[in-house]
């Protein structure tokens, strides 16, 4: 049987189970729950930046690509209505101690590179001529 | 063999939804009359059509319109759509209604509701797509977890309406409330049931026909479901017609009947509607013990109970069925690309099932507490007024309003109805009483004529 956890998505956007840590993702905008967890060495997936492109995510630790697809494919289930977030996990010991907690998630973000790249400076946006 | 051609008039379908919908509600069926209370025609309903102007159907509704005056307009009239889709009868037999009976189901509404529920649908019901994600890998064993997780809350949680029947100062009036936003469905209950009965999809075909044939009563009439509903409504004096209460219907409660509709008409949605089904037989058991305890403290013996001793336990066994046999049977035959859809419905079944909850909940303070809001008004801060005039012989509706609003009697005197069954609020010129957002009123003159201003508060006044 699996392990319930209510998450109100407001407050909190990772999940502690034992020595495995999910992140809310939200790569379209909807939120899953990923694995934190780079597939090279273990690095912390919630702490990467997109690439320009938005299809991949960079890994602080070894600058690894990973695409999103195969982010996407770790989330566990989840069912969210609203601001609530009921995640199952599968196969988990009931003794095996789950916290549910925010921290920062960079891999959410847009991609920061692309930004700087492609936005005009406000001078010339606003068609302002030097 | 000839072919008939059938020219369909252009404007059919190149009409907006909002002229669409004017022109349905337009039909005289659906002006109303100088009656607080329909009568026994299930064919009239008033649906306002004075006030459709002022909806924007261009702007689908959101989760949090889910009480606004959009959204009541929108599933009153979705609910008349659906209910053009069943059969209704007069109980006092039809010869009197003929013209009605043919102009409900005649070939000019239908064109224009097969024109129009589409586009209706997606305007109230597409807020669920945004409202609900499944994501993950979900197998039967997650769906099952999930299932129990939600059904066990709802046992275990509070019912909000039920507690505003408990805490209220007219508490009779607050029940009978509550049983008009029931009667809604009870008394044409497992009508949207009834539209997955057909076709060929084995044993969990089976397993949803055992439940409908206990919701008819195994065939005989004074068991069918709708007739003990009748039959406690009787026993609160309340009429027993469909829909004697449609001006008192909530958007909530609209919303979540028309979503049982909104699922069975489409089958591509038929394993969300499987979900929703079983969730909401779950949790009815449960749900008829706790207003079984709160009508017995109010009423003692005075009211028939039937209707809610018959679901306390039939919906035990329902609950049983429907996650055995039909739930997880599917989701075991159909594998896991059904399994979200499953679990979305119940994800949905419990969401809209909130809103009737709260909606009803809301509803029961506001109108308990009419007093208090006279109070609030004098405090509130307000914008330009708009009039609105009313006569005694002139057709009577009830309505909410998206925001706030101060309503103050401008000239003669009238009634501020917001309950079926409880007095209404009589005004002389100069009350004023807040209404907050979403809160369903109507104003009966009671002199030949009456004018009152509608003021938008721009600072409401804590209540």
């Amino acid at each position: 049987m699996s392990r319930v956890v209510v998450m109100d998505l407001r407050r909190h956007n990772t999940v502690l189970v034992g020595h495995n840590r999910y992140f809310v993702f939200e790569p379209d905008g909807r939120p899953l729950l990923v694995h934190d967890r780079c597939p090279h060495r273990g690095g912390p997936l919630s702490l990467s930046r997109q690439t320009p492109d938005g299809r991949r995510l960079v890994c602080p630790w070894h600058g690894t690509k990973v695409g999103t697809a195969a982010v996407k494919r770790t989330s566990v289930p989840m069912v969210r209505s609203g601001d609530e977030a009921v995640v199952l996990l599968p196969d988990v010991a009931d003794d095996t101690p789950i916290t549910v907690i925010h921290k920062r998630i960079l891999a959410n973000l847009p991609p920061e590179a692309e930004q700087a790249r492609t936005e005009p400076c406000p001078a010339r946006a606003a068609g302002v001529h030097e | 063999m000839t072919i008939r051609h059938v020219s369909v008039p252009l404007g059919a379908v190149t009409e907006t939804l909002s002229e669409r919908a004017l022109s349905f509600v337009r039909n005289p069926l659906f002006g109303g009359d100088r009656h607080v209370l329909h009568g026994p025609n299930p064919y009239r309903r008033m649906l306002a059509p004075e006030t459709f102007g002022e909806i924007d159907f261009g702007r689908p509704l959101t989760a949090r319109d889910r009480v606004t005056y959009r959204s009541l307009a929108a599933h009153r009239l979705l609910g008349t759509f659906y209910e053009s889709e069943t059969v209704l009868l007069p109980e006092q037999g039809l010869t009197e209604l003929r013209g009605d009976f043919e102009e409900f189901y005649g070939t000019g509404l239908r064109h224009l509701r097969e024109a129009t529920i589409s586009d209706l649908e997606r305007f109230a019901f597409d807020c669920l797509t945004d409202e609900v994600d499944v994501s993950g890998n979900c197998t039967v064993d997650v769906l099952d977890a999930y299932f129990q997780h939600v059904t066990d809350e709802s046992e275990q949680g509070e019912s909000p309406a039920l507690n505003a029947i408990a805490a209220a100062r007219r508490p009779e009036v607050a029940a009978d409330t509550y049983l008009v936003q029931l009667a809604l469905d009870g008394l044409t209950e497992a009508s949207a049931m009834s539209r997955n009965l057909a076709g060929a999809y084995g044993p969990e075909q089976s397993a949803l026909f055992k439940i409908f044939i206990d919701e008819f009563g195994y065939g005989v009439y004074d068991t069918k479901h709708t007739t003990i509903f009748a039959k406690m409504l009787r026993s609160r004096a309340m009429a027993t017609h469909v829909h004697a209460y449609w001006n008192f219907y909530l958007a909530g409660p609209l919303a979540t009947n028309n979503f049982y509709y909104y699922l069975s008409r489409d089958h591509a949605k038929f394993f969300r509607y499987a979900g929703a089904v079983t969730y909401a037989e779950a949790v009815f058991a449960p749900a008829f013990v706790k207003m079984i305890k709160v009508y017995r403290e109010i009423f003692g013996e005075d009211v028939d109970l039937h209707y809610c001793d018959e679901h306390a336990h039939i919906d035990e066994h329902h609950g049983r069925i429907t996650r055995e046999q039909v739930l997880l049977a599917l989701a075991e035959k159909h594998g896991p690309g059904v399994v979200p859809e499953l679990m979305r419905g119940i994800a949905e079944a419990r969401l809209v099932g909130g809103w009737f909850e709260e909606d009803t909940a809301a509803q029961i303070r506001w109108a308990d507490t009419i007093p208090r809001h006279r109070e609030l008004a004098a405090a509130a801060r307000t914008g330009e007024p708009r009039p609105v005039r009313a006569s005694a012989d002139g057709p009577f509706g009830t309505r909410s309003h998206d925001g706030a609003v101060v309503l103050t009697l401008d000239t003669g005197e009238a009634d501020l109805v917001t309950s079926a069954t409880g007095e209404p609020e009589r005004l002389v010129r100069g009350d004023a009483v807040l209404i907050p957002a979403g809160r369903v009123y109507g104003v009966k003159a009671v002199s030949p004529e009456c004018r009152y201003l509608l003021h938008p508060v721009v600072d409401e006044p804590t209540a």
